[in-house]
């Protein structure tokens, strides 16, 4: 897991240092800067994945393009900084220094002009770690097929993502495991349109940022994958069953225009039985949000660090309690670690801040205008510590709210 | 850091949590303006939400007490009242004569009592007493005028009087908490400022003289 974030001059926030835990929840007034944080991850992450990227590649991670001068932090009275984002794990710190190469065009390269995956390949620590796998009666097999003075990356392609792991993994823990985290890292901001299969702006293997996908993602289930989804059915009242129409054969039988390309399909268990197959594009919203959440906490396929941008969004406020306490749950089981923002007080009451795996933290805007956050934590005290975190939000303890009311 | 703050009103609010500001604490609103919604607001007999008595009422029923001391880092509370009310309410003592020469200290150490009997006598080591003699804006007179501002008749209406003398409107401002917040007595934020005032009223001074007690 990722257990530190420094981001320094990237829009809205000048330098602001977060420590995670697995489940990250962020709340705070709208403008203050949620996003952002998770979008300077993405890009940290596009970039260690590419070294350049283009605005194509950033947008597909689910970062909002802007003039490269309004990426950069521009605040009164201050010189504008070049942008750093410096991730910590295990102790070992790499850094994305992302620079444009055109200031002027929205549609710059980005490169990265940060050498820090050399400095960890040439870290003693690392090297000895790889010299004494190389040792081994496994290593030394490898050892015959591929030259090991070669960047880590190429040794990663020539060996295989597993092999490298395993070897780091043996005497560093999980700094190899960190680095791809955030090359995988996506941030999802669901839109009910791209669920349904009615667009397709970021189709993007296994699922879209906007939820693009998401039948494609659930066919390729395994079987215990599609169990464990099917598990939790009784998150959405009516639902009976749900299905994926590997042919699109039902789109011919006339369940569905010709507009949606997806093919998942839901029955209804209140309606008669030979007349409640429905498709995704007359299914309600909720179903679609739910179901996706729980898709990617469970495949095997998804990112294990990624982003979902109000997460609430199209959910009664119960249910959001009860998403969120088994993401939390997934999370833990399928080793996965999330940054999550929201505006549904009810999404806290799911939250346990007791566990230091799960953390709230409030975004504000200094008086400065810089982004910053504080993590909130609760008072151990059975006798006095019964007011429900939705509560203590909208009433104003935790802050997060908006000063201008 | 972050203080919750009860006080009788939105403007009382504001002008604390700017001096608070200047010793970098965060002062967030408890009372009145978030604890009703607007149906309650419907319903509600308009003197309990925010004024003297909503105060008392937090005092007295405590939740908001036990909900913003169970918030790590949230280590003490601010109450606010104004004196220049209280005996138009049940205060069980007599005024101090306002000729005496410690009837600020007086008076503001029977309106703590007063505030402690309502508790119960819980709280008291999280608790900074910000009690304004006999109105917050002779607090605010003191960034504007260089006397003894507690002897002031009428600060409100001197308040007023200054302020359109120096052309400082409410233009872009959301409210009247907002106005005072952002303009009428932002400068308090301004630790060399505030320092200034605090000869210049003996309430204010003993607030403020609080608070650093509870940052030491």
């Amino acid at each position: 897991m990722l257990e530190k974030i420094t981001i320094k001059n990237f829009k809205s926030i000048y330098n602001d240092t977060i420590d995670l835990g697995r489940v990250n929840v962020f709340i705070g007034e709208n403008g203050c800067g949620k996003s952002n944080i998770l979008e300077a991850v993405a890009f940290a992450g596009a970039l260690k994945n590419n070294k350049t990227v283009d605005s194509e590649i950033l947008f597909s991670k689910g970062v909002r393009i802007a003039k490269p001068d309004l990426m950069r932090s521009s605040f009164l009275g201050k010189k504008q900084g070049e942008i750093e984002i410096e991730i910590t794990t295990n102790n070992t710190t790499f850094k994305c220094l992302p620079i444009a190469k055109d200031k002027e065009d929205i549609n710059t390269i980005w490169e990265d002009k940060d050498e820090n995956i050399q400095i960890i390949l040439d870290n003693k620590i690392v090297g000895k770690t790889l010299l004494d796998f190389f040792e081994t009666e496994e290593g030394k097999s490898l050892i015959k097929k591929i030259n090991i003075d070669k960047n880590i990356k190429d040794a990663s392609e020539k060996l295989g993502n597993e092999i490298v792991e395993k070897a780091l993994k043996t005497k560093i823990g999980n700094l190899t495991v960190a680095y791809i985290s955030i090359e995988d890292f996506v941030l999802y901001t669901l839109n009910t349109p791209a669920l349904r299969g009615f667009t397709n702006e970021s189709r993007k293997e296994p699922v879209g940022i906007n939820g693009e996908n998401l039948d494609v993602l659930i066919a390729n289930f395994t079987k215990e994958e599609l169990l464990e989804l099917k598990k939790y059915s009784y998150f959405i009242d009516w639902l009976d069953d749900f299905v994926v129409d590997e042919h699109d054969q039902m789109k011919l039988k006339g369940y569905k225009l010709n507009r949606s390309k997806s093919r998942l399909y839901f029955t209804d268990k209140f309606m008669a039985r030979k007349n409640n197959l429905f498709s995704a594009e007359n299914a309600n919203e909720g179903i679609l949000h739910v179901l996706f959440y729980l898709s990617v906490m469970i495949s095997h396929r998804t990112p294990n660090f990624f982003a979902i941008d109000n997460i609430e969004s199209a959910l009664n406020p119960h249910l959001c309690r009860y998403l969120m306490t088994e993401i939390c749950n997934l999370a833990k089981l399928k080793d996965k670690q999330l940054l999550i923002t929201t505006h549904n007080p009810a999404i806290l009451d799911g939250l346990n801040l007791f566990d230091d795996e799960v953390r709230l933290f409030e975004v504000y805007r200094n008086e400065q205008g810089h982004t910053t956050t504080r993590r909130i934590t609760l008072k151990p005290n059975p006798d006095t510590n019964k007011y429900k975190l939705s509560e203590l939000w909208t009433r104003g303890f935790l802050g997060a709210i908006s000063q201008n009311f | 850091m972050r203080v919750g703050i009860i006080a009788e009103g939105t403007e009382d609010q504001s002008v604390i949590k700017n001096i608070l500001r200047a010793f970098d604490i965060d002062g967030y609103s408890i009372r009145p303006s978030l604890s009703v919604d607007e149906s309650r607001k419907h319903l509600a007999n308009q003197s309990t939400i925010g004024t003297f008595q909503g105060v008392k009422n937090a005092c007295i029923q405590r939740d908001d007490f036990e909900r913003a001391l169970n918030i790590l880092g949230d280590d003490f509370l601010v109450i606010h009242l104004d004196t220049a009310e209280i005996d138009q309410h049940d205060f069980p003592f007599i005024r101090p004569n306002k000729t005496d020469t410690d009837y600020c200290v007086q008076l503001r150490q029977k309106v703590i009592e007063q505030i402690n009997a309502w508790l119960d006598n819980n709280y008291q080591a999280q608790l900074v007493y910000a009690i304004c003699i006999e109105e917050i804006e002779a607090w605010i007179l003191t960034l504007y005028l260089k006397e003894d501002t507690s002897e002031i008749v009428n600060v409100k209406n001197k308040l007023k009087h200054l302020l359109s003398v120096k052309n400082i409107t409410s233009k872009g401002c959301s409210s009247n908490a907002d106005f005072y917040e952002k303009k009428v007595s932002c400068d308090f934020r301004k630790k060399k400022i505030l320092q200034k005032c605090l000869s210049h009223n003996q309430s204010l001074l003993a607030f403020v003289e609080s608070v650093k007690v509870k940052l030491n």
